[in-house]
């Protein structure tokens, strides 16, 4: 009881102090969570869903369902969202979603995390501390569970796929946004505190040449495989430049693009769909070598890759690719 | 040429005055950054752009779209076209009719303070502009801000410019940084010059100034989960070798204690060259530091063609002189 009423004030002295310095962008994290989840494609936890939309997207807008809530094992404002929720074989999550909401029910629910300074808020948002039912379906925040993979035991791996009607964002424009992100990092006894400028930009089409072997992400709670990373260079949209070398791709197991992954031959080139994410194994292995102190550094990222386009398995074209010259450098 | 000790020592200048330049960039950032410089010249460009209309500027700075890129207690220091016009164009028609509302829009119905006139007049001028006619309201709008801000964007590096000046005259006098003493350090002490030239190498190889420093790379590409930390030891904007360094280079003490000794004559020519030292040095730094890293970059790459270093410690002078003597 003590411990957690030094926790409750140690923290609002957190926020008290952060407040006047923070412009509303400042995020956090518990130390603990980062060393669990930063080579993690997915979370698991159990899911309040405050406010959801009545219907999804349209698709013209993204396709995707918003549900607005709290876990516990996020303890941040929070949104999950079922990608292609109009979809056929997400209708029981998307019921499943509706039954629950405003009810209070905490249901189990999956999925790959997500940080990323999309709505951020006007005040910090501290890791742990309590967070509030959400006022409405899109509340600020900066945590996601994106997509949702698994709902009230109804799997959904094959809502990650492109999305029909949609127009994704182009690679020059939203990498070229990406790469100019900066963030300040924090870094204190037991948390991570990082604030950075608003940025949106989902849902990116981009080719991507893979630069190395794919790698298996640390096992989920059920010691189960949560999916795979691979590092790859990230092609403009002309094809004949690199936008981005080595940036980190975040395959979810049991999802057609893990599946394409792994029918990839090495140095294929893929057509893929993507949504960044803040690069956590960096953050970790930044903090463990650095220690304490504040820095200003750019905004590490990495992609959820959430769908492969034309029955793309990756085709072998790396010589071409040689000739390819870069424009910008590392994405971390 | 190669390794001729004059190579090393223009070097040695090169890094002395891009560590100056990154100090007077990290302070003038800072200042900027305190002060909302950005903000407030971005405020006063949209407040042109409006007409000086302050009720309009207000309303404007108050829509949500706007508001939302603010940070802190300060306005935003950013706005992009595409925000600035669906707000512009949304307080413009008023909260009755849709933003797009051609008519609503040139005749500003949303308006009602004083100055209303003006403005109407300017963006029926905008918004009149037939050379491509197929492009909307909000795209001539957008363009209309875009080269409102490029004006902006002059004024700023002209700010920018006086206080790198500034700054550039507090840190030369601050560390003596005089360029002839530097220069006679560097010619006359070999220990001094090799060790710089080594730090320079180091800072010649790390990022372009201005550039944002990733927080990790991931060098081995067949293991993604396995990243390198760049720079762990954080923010320093010098190294605690580079402070050395320009330690030596730079110091009052060796300079008092040869005043004391010194007639007032003597003492004030000794003044006056100092003097000159200094503008050289001020006038050197206010060109930044990413000037002086390409330039040290230059001197590297000519230096790296040429013959092993060690032919190029032959041709040094004798290297007897202590330190900024």
């Amino acid at each position: 009881m003590k411990l957690q009423i030094a926790k409750t004030c140690s923290l609002g002295l957190l926020f008290f102090l952060l407040a006047p310095f923070t412009n509303g962008q400042t995020l956090v994290l518990q130390q603990k969570f980062i060393q669990k989840y930063h080579n993690r494609a997915t979370i698991e936890g159990n899911f309040i869903v405050d406010h959801a939309h009545p219907r999804p997207n349209p698709p013209s807008q993204d396709g995707d369902l918003h549900a607005a809530g709290r876990s516990d094992a996020v303890e941040l404002p929070m949104v999950s969202e079922v990608m292609n929720a109009a979809g056929a074989t997400q209708q029981a999550v998307v019921n499943a979603i509706h039954a629950n909401e405003g009810t209070g029910k905490a249901v189990p629910i999956a999925g790959a995390w997500r940080i990323w300074f999309e709505h951020p808020s006007t005040a910090p948002q501290v890791q742990g501390a309590t967070v509030p039912p959400a006022a409405n379906t899109n509340p600020n925040h900066c945590f996601e569970i994106h997509p949702i993979t698994e709902y009230a035991g109804q799997a959904v791996p094959d809502s990650l796929q492109p999305i029909n009607g949609y127009t994704p964002k182009d690679p020059d424009t939203a990498f070229g946004q990406y790469e100019k992100l900066s963030t300040t990092i924090q870094i204190a006894a037991n948390t991570v505190t990082l604030t950075s400028k608003q940025v949106g930009y989902n849902y990116v089409k981009f080719t991507a040449q893979l630069a190395g072997k794919p790698d298996n992400l640390d096992p989920n709670d059920e010691g189960q495989t949560d999916g795979q990373v691979v590092l790859a260079n990230i092609m403009g949209s002309e094809g004949d430049d690199v936008l981005v070398n080595n940036l980190r791709l975040i395959f979810v197991a049991g999802t057609l693009p893990a599946k394409a992954l792994q029918s990839a031959p090495a140095g294929a080139t893929m057509e893929l769909l993507g949504i960044p994410r803040v690069d956590l194994n960096a953050i970790w292995t930044f903090l463990q070598q650095s220690g304490t102190g504040t820095v200003t550094r750019k905004l590490p990222y990495e992609m959820i890759v959430v769908g492969v386009f034309s029955g793309d398995s990756g085709s072998n074209d790396s010589a071409s690719t040689k000739k390819r010259t870069t424009r910008r450098s590392d994405g971390s | 040429m190669f390794g001729l000790p004059i190579l090393e020592v223009a070097i040695g200048l090169c890094f002395v005055y891009l560590l100056l330049a990154l100090i007077c960039s990290t302070i003038n950032e800072t200042i900027a950054g305190i002060t909302s410089r950005r903000a407030k010249l971005l405020e006063k460009g949209i407040n042109s752009l409006l007409g000086d209309n302050p009720g309009l500027k207000q309303k404007l700075f108050a829509h949500p779209l706007i508001a939302s890129l603010a940070s802190g207690s300060s306005g935003p220091s950013y706005i992009p076209s595409s925000k600035f016009a669906l707000a512009l164009m949304d307080v413009v028609t008023g909260p009755e009719k849709a933003p797009n509302d051609p008519a609503a829009l040139r005749a500003a119905t949303g308006i009602t303070s004083e100055g209303k006139h003006n403005f109407r007049q300017t963006l029926t001028a905008v918004l009149a502009d037939e050379r491509d006619h197929v492009r909307t309201d909000q795209a001539k709008i957008e363009d209309w801000y875009n080269d409102a801000m490029a004006r902006v964007s002059g004024w700023y590096k002209r700010n920018t410019l006086i206080w790198i000046w500034a700054l550039a005259a507090i840190v030369t006098f601050s560390l003596n940084a005089d360029t002839f003493t530097i220069f006679r350090v560097l010619w006359t002490n070999q220990g001094v010059r090799s060790a710089v030239v080594e730090s320079a190498k180091a800072r010649a190889q790390a990022p372009r100034p201005e550039e944002l420093v990733p927080l990790v790379q991931y060098p081995t590409q067949d293991k993604p989960k396995e990243a390198a930390s760049v720079n762990p030891q954080g923010n320093a904007v010098l190294t605690d070798q580079e402070r050395t360094e320009l330690g030596q280079l730079t110091s009052w003490k060796s300079d008092i204690e040869k005043w004391q000794k010194m007639d007032t004559g003597p003492l004030v020519g000794d003044v006056l060259l100092h003097l000159l030292g200094w503008l050289f040095t001020i006038a050197a730094v206010s060109l930044g530091a990413p000037f002086w890293f390409d330039m040290l970059n230059k001197f590297m790459n000519v230096r790296n063609s040429g013959p092993p270093t060690g032919q190029a410690s032959n041709s040094a002078p004798p290297a007897s002189t202590p330190a900024n003597a």
